[in-house]
Formats: structure tokens, sequence, C-alpha cells
């Protein structure tokens, strides 16, 4: 039945792809008949056939992935999201009869609006950000200051630079990260010591329950910023960070999850996740998880939803809840942009609007810290931020006397920190702005 | 062999139930039920089919909700003679090359499927060895023969309605059908 025909090559293939489309139930391949009734088939070709047929069974096979129930929940809302944002968007549409001219006016001015701009942004660029190579020179200056801060047992201890001893683990952990920005390679080999005693200080802190610092009602501001510091630190002096104590602490973080996938301040309950808090823990998560330490990742994408579902149609975020700004809108904004980036691998942009909040806001070294990350993670904001930045925290360090390299404590929180609070905030916030590689939990 | 409706039908639509078609006019005209229907029916499907492609699950959650964010945002687009299944592919599918493929550089695969790997958070579904060796094959597919591979066993797509979502012809499709197939069977051997 069946011979070896006088077939052009490519016949074979031609023959083997109508099969395949035959056995996998193509209607435009129903009249091809089959391979063992096909007088031009070869033993080769059939039994070529057959093995392509049971391939194609082996995929059907493959068992499908294992969806998460709430996942239709959660795109249901985003899909609300949109719908409201949709029914903002109506709301704000010119009168139908005026519609066409007004386009037009809009196209005209939104094109000559953003020339203006991209002139501005353009000049701005030209403005060097270290005029005099002042940046380096208060980088240096702030380094050498922290250094010099550090006491012997790894601490920098915030009661002795006018802040609250509650959060020596918290500060400790920022003043460590500040160092771990130092990109220069000579002051990393210099630096080593020092490292390795903060973290040996922050390992010291840990409970049997895994938290990095005292039981207090703030106790995950202290436990986040000490684990990112941590996972930080472990990549320049592993020997000093335990792996055992980054599990313990990462356990803790996922067991303080609220239901709600938020978390909140200890003892309360789930309508007290926050913001603030949680997008601590998230840096954390999303660093553990890179460095490929966090052995599930649902916590990290509860928490994410959680964040996610905190913004308003503008693309603000709240505090508790969308349009709860707690008088921080600018804050909590560059705190949620930043992380939804972050964890999001910068692609999910919010706005937010750093340039004018650094250039005219009253001293803010935690929104400057975090508008700082949003635009290293790339959120969406103004060019000329970096700039801004620059020259409003140059005009608070200190110039000269046995405190010049740091940052007046001024602003709010700087009560809480003091001054290891505003230079490493401000530290890390240049780092970031002006393109070191700084840790910033991701 | 699988059955043909078997392969048209992932989700186990019931004959009685409305089909995807009417379901988005009525959310075309503002019916949120239907939409909801059509999310709940077919996320599972790119589900499946962003998993095949290569993504990581948690990132396929994603790429699965905006899939249906976009969907909701141009339903007006939807011309109700198309599938709407073919209509869905062809958003997942730009959806799949804005977020992954544009960024996905060789370092940062590695580094998902390293994290994911060790997260407990990988796409393989593979229950015994040939499974395991058909996955892994098929991650290792030339893109565009994975692209068919994963719209007709994942997607539930025939021939037209992948040439459709990929712009290719028809017989192009026949074509890398074949081709992946053949290629599979020897990385499986």
């Amino acid at each position: 039945m069946k011979r070896r025909s006088t077939r052009h090559p490519g016949d074979g293939e031609t023959r083997l792809a109508d099969l395949t489309a035959r056995f996998l139930g193509e209607p435009s391949a129903a009249a091809v008949p089959t391979a063992a009734g096909h007088v031009i088939d070869t033993a080769e070709l059939c039994a070529e056939a057959a093995a392509l047929e049971r391939t194609a069974e082996t995929l059907r096979r493959l068992a499908p992935p294992t969806v998460a129930c709430e996942l239709p929940d959660r795109i249901l809302a985003a899909v609300a999201r949109e719908r409201a944002l949709e029914r903002t968007r109506s709301r704000i549409r010119f009168p139908r009869p005026v519609r066409p001219l007004s386009r037009a006016a809009a196209v005209f001015l939104a094109v000559a609006l953003g020339g203006v701009i991209a002139w501005m942004a353009a000049v701005e660029r030209r403005q060097p950000m270290n005029d005099a190579g002042a940046l380096p020179a208060a980088l240096d200056d702030a380094f050498a200051w922290l250094r010099a801060a550090q006491e012997s047992d790894g601490s920098w201890r915030p009661e002795r630079w006018g802040g609250s001893a509650e959060y020596t683990v918290g500060l400790t952990a920022s003043s460590l990260l500040a160092l771990l920005s130092e990109t220069n390679e000579r002051a990393r080999v210099h630096d080593k010591p020092t490292i390795e005693r903060a973290a040996r200080f922050l390992v010291a802190s840990q409970a049997p329950a895994g938290r990095l610092g005292p039981a207090c009602a703030g106790d995950l501001y202290n436990h986040a910023m000490a684990t990112l510091a941590l996972l930080e630190a472990r990549t320049q002096a592993p020997d000093s960070v335990p792996p055992e104590t980054i599990e313990q602490a990462i356990d803790f973080i996922v067991r303080r999850q609220l239901p709600s996938g938020g978390w909140g301040y200890a003892g309360g309950d789930d309508t007290g996740a926050n913001t603030g808090i949680s997008v601590w823990q998230l840096m954390a998560l999303h660093r553990a998880r890179s460095q490929g330490r966090l052995n599930d990742a649902r916590s990290l994408l509860r928490g994410r939803f959680w964040l996610s579902s905190m913004t308003d149609g503008r693309g603000h975020f709240g505090y508790r809840k969308p349009a709860d700004s707690v008088g921080q809108d600018a804050t909590l904004t560059a705190m949620g942009a930043y992380c939804m980036a972050l964890i999001s691998d910068g692609l999910e942009r919010q706005p937010t609007q750093p340039a004018e909040a650094a250039a005219s806001d009253a001293p803010d070294f935690y929104h400057w810290f975090f508008a700082a990350a949003a635009w290293t993670a790339g959120a969406e904001s103004d060019p000329r931020f970096p700039a801004a930045l620059a020259r409003n925290l140059l005009a608070l360090r200190e110039p000269e006397g046995e405190l010049k390299g740091s940052w007046r404590p001024v602003g709010r929180w700087s009560q809480a920190g003091g001054r290891l609070y505003s230079t490493s905030m401000a530290i890390l916030s240049l780092a970031q702005a002006t393109g070191s590689p700084a840790p910033r939990g991701g | 062999m699988a059955s043909t409706d078997e392969r048209l039908d992932p989700a186990g639509e019931a004959p009685s139930d409305p089909t995807d078609e009417a379901l988005m006019l009525e959310a075309r005209g503002g019916s949120a039920p239907a939409f909801e229907t059509i999310v709940r029916r077919r996320h599972r499907d790119l589900m499946n089919y962003f998993v095949r492609m290569g993504v990581s699950t948690h990132e396929a959650e994603d790429m699965t909700q905006d899939t249906f964010v976009r969907l909701f945002r141009y339903r007006d687009r939807y011309a109700p003679r198309a599938q709407l299944r073919t209509f869905l592919f062809v958003m997942a599918r730009q959806v799949w090359i804005d977020r992954w493929r544009r960024r996905a550089n060789r370092e940062r695969r590695e580094e998902a499927a390293r994290s994911d790997a060790e997260a407990g958070d990988s796409f393989s579904t593979a229950t015994d060895a040939a499974a395991a060796r058909a996955e892994e094959a098929l991650r290792r597919l030339p893109e565009p023969m994975r692209e068919v591979v994963s719209l007709c066993f994942y997607g539930g797509l025939r021939y037209g309605e992948i040439a459709e979502v990929l712009g290719v012809a028809e017989g192009t499709v026949k074509s890398r059908m074949f081709h992946a197939l053949r290629k599979l069977r020897e990385e499986m051997r």
C-alpha cells in the first residue's frame, strides 16, 4: 500500500503539516485523508505523523497553572477603577457644540506648553546639579560624619543626636543603608568594618519571634528598615548576616500581614493597615524576592493588591483608604508611586509631583527620600526634580564645625529621628536622585 | 485525540449559557454582570497562555488583569461579527509584548526564573517526567513557534484565529505549528 514516490523534497513536510492540522481538528484540513490512507505516504512519514500527534497529546495534557481564587475579583476591582476613571474623564469633556474648536485649542496649547516645559527642562539639565563639585564633597563629608558617629557596638544612637532611643534599630538601619550607597570602591573597602559592625548589631537585635528591634507600636518600621539593611549588607559583608536571621525576619513580616493584605501598627485590627508601614514591608519583601530569599511570593502579591486599592482616580495614594491623605498627600503619593513602580519592575507608573514639592514645600526628608526613590524607580515625575532636590538638600547641610557633613534635623519627623534621620535620608535621597546605585528595596 | 469542541471551549461553557459574543455586546451596552461573566469564564485561558509564554504565575496574573482592563477600555471597538476570543487574545498578545518581551533582556529573565523557582512561584505544572520535559522543551521553543503552540493548545484558538491574532497568513500558522511540534518532539526525546 505504501510506496516511495518521486516527490518534491518539500512534499513530505507539506504533507506532515497537513496531517498535523488534521489531528488538531482544523476544519480546513478536514478533507485531508489520514496518513495511512494517503498513497504517497511512506512508512517514515506515517511514523513521524504519529509521533507528532503523540507530542501534541503530551502538550495537551500539561496541567493548567494554579490560578489564585481572588484573581477574578482583583480583575473586576481594576475594571471598576477604570470605569470610575472613565466617568471622571467624561465629566470634564467639553460641551459638544464647542468640542472641535476646543480640542484644536487644547492641542495647540498642549504642544506649546510641552515645548516650553521641554525647553525649561533642557535649561535645567544644563545647570550643573553639583555646582563646583559641591555635591560629591557634601556626600564625602556626610559619609565621614556617619562613620564617626557610629558607636563601638555598631549602632547609631539617636538620643545622642536629638532623636528617640525607640528608633535605634531603624536609624542604625537607615545609617547603614546610607553607607552602603557609597559607590566609591576605595570607600567601600574602608567602610567594611563599619558595615560589619552595624550588621552584627542589627542581627543581635532580633527577638526569638524574628522581630528586629524592640516590641513597640511602630515595631514594623524598625523591623522593615533593618531587614532591608541586612539584605543589602549581605551583598557586601555576607559573613556578618546569617541566612536564618533574614529568613526569620521575612517570616515575621509575612506573619504580621493583615487579612486585607496591608500592614499596620502592632495590636491594630485589619482596618489599621496603612500605606506608611506597608510600603516599608513591601520594599523588604521585594528586596528579599530579588535575592531569591522569599519562599512564598503571595504575601508580596497581596500587599501589592492592597496598596493599589489605596489609590484614588487621580493616582494619589491614601493612608488607610483612598483620598485619606492625613495632610501628607505628596509623601503618601511618592511612597505609593515608588512602591508600585518598584514591585512591578517599573511597569506601573504613577504620577508624582516631587519637583514642585522639593522646590516649595517645607523641608521634609521623608518625602524627599520617597520622591527620589520614585524618580529612580521610574515613576512619572518632573525632569527638574534631581536639581531641585540637590539644591534644597545642600542648603540644609552643616558646612562647618564638628557637625560638618550632617544635615540639620528640621521638618517633619526630625524630632523623633534627629540628626541621624535627616542625614541618612538626605544621603539616600541624593544617592538615588543623582544616579548612585543606592539600596532602594530593589 | 482531543475533540475539537474540547479545544474550542477550554472554559467549559455550557451550551445554554450566553456566548462570549452576546455577553460582550451586553458589556458594551454597560452591563457590568456581563463583563464579570466574561472575566470569570476566560481568565484561566489567559493565565494559561501567559504562563506557557514563559511568564511567572504572579506576572501572568498582572498581565491577565491588564488584558481585561484593556478589553473594557476598548469594548466599543469590538465588532460583533468577530470572535471575542480572538479579540481578547489580540489584546493579551499586545500586553505580553508591552510588558514582557520589550523589557525581557536575558538577565531579567534569568533573574525571574531563578527567583520564581526559589520562591515556589514557578510556572511549572509538571506532574511527571514527560510533562516536565514537555514544559522545558516548550520554554526553549523559539518565540514565533511558542506563540502558535500556546494560542492553539492553551488559548483554544483555531489556525485562522491564530493567524488573525498574529497578523500572519494561515499557511504560516500551519507551517509554524508543524515545525514547532517537530522541534518539541526532538527536544522531548
